[in-house]
């Protein structure tokens, strides 16, 4: 493998990237969190492992997504969904330059991985809870700004939290930037809200 | 022969329905499978795909000793450890709550002069046991016996430790009620609260037309001085059901 991200993901727009084996490997995290689509997203909803190995070919599934980690030299990308039990919280995505299939000792070891993953923020969340505070991992990528931006536009356009939000990620992925760039634009008032207002 | 010896499940080789048997382990937990089902499971684990001919999980008493709580294939020397036996791999592994693995027990006469002639009388010649932690101490043991030398690969003792978890899950639930979702849960209740407290500074900072630091400063203040759960409070906020001036109004007043 190339790369490999761990996120802790709660919903559709809760998210934080905990692990990214480089910072291209966070980018294409982002790049999901922006466009709201691809493996690790579909593989944390539906709970199964997305195994793509020629992101080619699947440019119809996730044409924002996939036009994105193709340009950045992602060719191959396989998801695992953490869970123990009925319990979701992230993902294991596994990313590669070169096209072609996992190997089914790879897959193996890939499934094992995203339960040691599991159990090792089970593990952190319980000595949080032992230390007496709450669990609060230290993310390699927090996407809070986008979150205060949500916010912040929601009151000033008097529109929901949801719509706020799509509106961010309409404006990135028109304007082929990342969501956190332009909710840091939003906090710091350099972008006009009538641009955002559609 | 010696090697890649043959116990119940061939452990020298890959199970080629490795990565189906793993899945299916998640799978039979979806739900809320009971205490039985996770324990049988693990044992399942120990004595298939680790290829145990004896596997067993034993806890800590409280007051010293240990107690089989589960056990599967040829486990009359694995209860015995409860009542006979002070001392060998498990009881090592759990006061260091870490793997104690004899790959070879002739070799390890000396380590557990008790331990050992019994468990070689009993036909065994090899052992693995695995701490259950339960934070970060152990609270008993996943035991593998095993009746020919035996050397687990790196991926047996991760899936072996992987198990372990799982049976902490399961015994924490027996005895501590949904502890063990909780703290699952809290994972995920944790990240959506942090979301909630982003949106709701936002939200008092895109109101009241303020730094999204000062509207965290006044969200904080109005919690600390109303008493009230910062959870709670972010989610009025979120919500509509909480005018941002009041937090803010209140926050001036402090």
């Amino acid at each position: 493998m190339d790369a490999a991200i761990l996120a802790l993901r709660g919903g559709s727009h809760a998210e934080e990237v905990l692990g990214a084996s480089e910072q291209g490997a966070a980018d294409l995290a982002e790049a999901q969190y922006t466009v709201g689509e691809g493996p690790g997203v579909e593989a944390f909803t539906s709970g199964s492992p997305v195994l793509v190995p020629d992101l080619n070919i699947e440019q119809v599934r996730w044409p924002g997504f996939a036009q994105a980690a193709l340009a950045s030299g992602v060719a191959a990308m396989f998801a695992f969904p953490l869970q123990l039990g009925a319990i979701r919280l992230g993902t294991l995505e596994l990313i590669r330059h070169s096209p072609g299939g996992l190997p089914s000792d790879e897959l193996r070891d890939a499934v094992l991985a995203a339960d040691l993953g599991a159990a090792a923020l089970l593990r952190q969340a319980r000595s949080a809870e032992a230390e007496g505070h709450e669990f609060a991992p230290e993310p390699v990528r927090s996407y809070q700004d986008v979150n205060v931006a949500t916010g912040m536009l929601a009151a000033q356009l008097h529109i929901g939290l949801d719509d706020a939000f799509t509106r961010l990620r309409a404006h990135a992925y028109s304007r082929n930037r990342s969501i956190l760039e332009v909710a840091r634009d939003v906090l710091k008032r350099r972008i006009v809200l009538d641009e955002l207002a559609e | 022969m010696s090697r890649h010896p043959r116990a119940g499940g061939d452990p020298g080789t890959l199970p080629s329905d490795l990565t189906g048997a793993v899945a299916a382990i998640t799978a039979r937990l979806v739900g809320t499978p009971d205490n039985d089902t996770v324990l049988r499971l693990i044992l399942d684990v120990g004595t298939e795909l680790l290829g145990a001919s004896a596997a067993g999980v034993l806890l800590s008493r409280p007051g010293g000793g240990l107690e089989v709580v589960a056990s599967a294939g040829k486990t009359r020397f694995l209860e015995s450890l409860q009542t006979d036996i002070d001392q060998g791999p498990c009881v090592d592994s759990i006061a260091m709550a870490t793997v104690i693995s004899s790959t070879d027990l002739a070799e390890d006469g000396s380590r557990w002069p008790k331990f050992v002639p019994a468990a070689l009388a009993a036909g065994f010649r090899a052992a693995v046991a695995v701490p259950l932690r339960l934070d970060g101490q152990a609270m008993g043991g996943f035991n593998l016996l095993y009746d020919t030398e035996m050397t687990l690969e790196r991926w047996q003792l991760e899936l072996a430790q992987v198990v372990s978890d799982l049976a902490v899950l399961a015994l924490v639930q027996e005895r501590g009620g949904r502890r063990s979702d909780r703290f699952l849960e809290a994972t995920v209740t944790a990240l959506n609260g942090r979301v909630q407290l982003g949106q709701a500074v936002g939200v008092v900072a895109g109101t009241l037309g303020i730094e999204p630091a000062a509207a965290q400063a006044a969200i904080l203040a109005y919690v600390h001085e109303n008493g009230r759960a910062l959870r709670e409070v972010t989610g009025a906020i979120t919500g509509g059901t909480l005018d941002p001036a009041v937090v803010a109004g209140d926050q001036d007043s402090a």
